[in-house]
């Protein structure tokens, strides 16, 4: 296996809130191999972006309380001052965020913003920069990119801005590329699109990429490896067939179960009901003690999930990258 | 709210957000809109290519003055701003007669053929008075103003974006200055400085600063937290290409609006100042000054107070229209709905 580009190794984030430290994300640990996809899920609230965010520094200063160890190509991220992020943020780590209508500025023109994330990292003349964010506008495909660069945000449609949005974070030529639901406020078809494009430049550039969503649709299409979140902690994690074929912790086998199958070969009425699951996430200021799904679990399989947190151990028969976090050990799996 | 007033409210702003609220709120009506937004969202980015396709995209300020030429309230209010500024320059050669040639004899004369805006207490052209005032007046009003827009733009800029205890401790400060009244305030600095024009424009200056400071932080936390100033930092941008080209540009519709309005109180406020004897020396004109000492003699002679008071309001109603008509330009949706293009129209 080939050296990860980014390992991030027991990270913790908790915001500072009047009742207490929230704990938003608790001991998340993984590696990002160049080329590679890393599917992040779990449902609203369970710290997926706040994670990365963390990463590169980008969370309120005075209200975030990060700790734990981030090393991207050999130098550790978290801790590191505002001037020492700078260079990495674009050019190390690129990110493209979920809604592209406000991820642009509404008042630059979509070139001039392009042509600032190129010349954010070192010097280079107004004209080569421009060049290059028409060449940059064409290799997302963008027709007729000259014109199109003189275009204001609100004057393209969702996906076009989504795709000026991949473009500014491929102006630094990132190795990792974190893609914070990327498709989730566009249409199904757009959403395509842009998978395909991401998937497109990931192998050209051999980008490591953390794809986080909430859509197992789009993680069994895309992912490499899954990591599955819930309450800020890793549950569950495998290859995407692991994952799918042989889910483990329940909070796991809850989510693909609340999914329809496209190809179940049973007629519509005969089907299984979509199962939810009941309840809410727990308060992150008052984490329960054992295992945080404990409360909306089904199983209740051990004594200890009430009061011991369960480790993320590799799973009997798997290969050892796929790991849960649950004293629970179905049968046959 | 009824689904027709949403509906309006959205094309008013003519936002790409509006798509969704149409197609919502009229899910009937405007069929072929609809339709051909879908076909936009679907199939492919292709469609809506056309909308701006076709068409030169001139530089932003040219435009920015085709589309402020296009307005005839801006046209006209530039125009009357063009004609006080010449009359502030040139006003000593267009006045008919010197600010403090005194006519003996014609004192309080209804305006006539020879005095068009009669005469003052004096004896003194009103008309040349109010030619010559311009210049006192303009300068005064750009300067303080300039200013307080400056400091107060800083200011609440720094205090809006970085937040804390750099909030904390600009903003109590502002809020120091602004406890105080205006006019207090202004006699305040000036006893301090000394009396005189100069130091009257930095009086005003001072005392309109918290204001500015305040609308430019209030418009500054609502754009710092928008996706697109995170996006940005990820992409590396510092701190200060962040605050001057992303933050600052996105906060400005307010702060445009403030400088009209501010323009106009502080020609008003250098008239307080020189009626207390503080700002404009006698005999020196300035409109507030003559509004002033007109207003004792409105009885016998209206014309003394009247016609500085039309020339300060039709100044403070020419920056007020330009203001406005400057705001809607300056903004790229509102410009997208002004010049009848973009994916929205």
């Amino acid at each position: 296996m080939t050296e990860p580009v980014l390992s991030v190794r027991d990270l913790n984030v908790g915001f500072r809130t009047s009742r207490g430290l929230a704990h938003v994300v608790n001991g998340i640990s993984y590696d990002v191999q160049p080329g590679e996809t890393l599917a992040i899920v779990g449902e609203s609230g369970s710290g997926k972006s706040v994670g990365t965010l963390a990463l590169l520094g980008l969370l309120p200063p005075g209200v975030a309380k990060v700790s734990g160890s981030a090393v991207f190509a050999g130098e550790e991220l978290i801790g590191r001052s505002e001037e020492k992020l700078r260079p990495i943020r674009g050019a190390g780590i690129g990110m493209v965020f979920q809604d592209p209508m406000t991820s642009l500025n509404p008042v630059l023109t979509v070139g001039r913003q392009i042509v600032e994330a190129v010349r954010a990292h070192g010097p280079m003349p107004k004209a080569a920069a421009r060049a290059r964010a028409e060449e940059l506008l064409a290799e997302v495909g963008i027709p007729d990119p000259r014109s199109r660069a003189d275009a204001f945000p609100h004057q393209l449609s969702g996906g076009m801005r989504q795709r000026v949005m991949i473009a500014i974070a491929l102006a630094g030529d990132p190795k990792v590329l974190i893609a914070d639901e990327a498709t989730t406020a566009l249409d199904v078809t757009v959403q395509a699109q842009i998978i395909e494009l991401i998937g497109r430049l990931q192998s050209e550039h051999s980008t490591g990429v953390i794809w986080i969503t909430h859509d197992l649709g789009v993680v069994a299409g895309i992912a490499d490896h899954v990591l599955v979140m819930y309450a800020g902690r890793c549950v569950e994690e495998g290859s995407v067939d692991e994952l799918f074929d042989r889910p483990v912790h329940p909070y796991t086998r809850g989510l693909l179960g609340s999914m329809p199958l496209v190809d179940d070969p049973r007629p519509a009425r005969e089907r299984d009901p979509l199962s939810t699951m009941p309840g809410l996430p727990p308060d992150p200021v008052r984490l329960p003690p054992g295992c945080s799904f404990y409360p909306r679990c089904t199983i209740r399989a051990d004594e200890r999930c009430r009061t011991e947190v369960p480790p993320l151990v590799p799973i009997a028969g798997s290969s050892d990258r796929h790991r849960a976090a649950t004293f629970y050990a179905p049968e046959g799996v | 709210m009824t689904s027709e007033g949403s509906e309006r409210r959205s094309e008013e702003r003519v936002e790409p957000f509006a798509e969704g609220a149409r197609r919502q709120a009229r899910p009937g009506g405007e069929g072929g809109e609809v339709t051909s937004e879908g076909s936009i969202q679907t199939a492919g980015d292709t469609a809506d290519t056309v909308a701006i396709m076709g068409e030169k995209h001139r530089s932003r300020w040219v435009e920015t003055l085709v589309l402020l030429v296009r307005n005839p309230m801006a046209v006209a209010s530039s125009l009357v701003l063009l004609v006080l500024v010449i009359v502030g320059v040139f006003g000593d050669v267009l006045a008919p007669y010197g600010y403090n040639e005194q006519f003996v004899g014609d004192q309080l004369e209804s305006p006539s053929g020879s005095h068009w805006f009669g005469t003052d207490d004096f004896g003194r052209d009103v008309f040349s008075r109010v030619l010559l005032g311009a210049e006192v007046s303009l300068r005064v009003g750009a300067v303080a103003v300039g200013i307080s827009l400056v400091a107060g733009v800083l200011i609440g800029l720094l205090a809006g974006y970085y937040g804390r205890w750099i909030d904390d401790a600009l903003m109590r400060f502002m809020d120091m200055l602004f406890a105080f009244p205006a006019l207090l305030m202004a006699i305040a600095v000036l006893a301090i400085l000394g009396r005189g024009e100069t130091n009257a424009m930095v009086a005003i200056g001072i005392v309109y600063t918290p204001i500015f400071a305040r609308v430019t932080r209030a418009s500054v936390l609502t754009v710092r937290e928008e996706v697109f100033i995170r996006a940005s930092r990820a992409s590396g941008a510092g701190d200060f290409r962040i605050i001057f080209r992303h933050v600052l540009p996105n906060a400005a519709p307010p702060i445009i609006v403030q400088t009209t309005i501010s323009l106009a109180f502080a020609i008003l406020s250098e008239a307080a100042l020189s009626f207390i004897g503080l700002g404009t020396q006698p005999p020196d004109p300035s409109w507030g000054r003559m509004l002033s000492e007109g207003r004792g003699f409105i009885e016998q002679a209206w014309w003394m107070a009247l016609f500085p008071g039309l020339a300060i309001f039709v100044t403070v109603l020419a920056f007020n229209v330009l203001g406005d008509a400057l705001r809607d330009v300056l903004d790229p949706r509102q410009r997208s709905a002004l010049s009848g293009k973009g994916a929205a129209r």
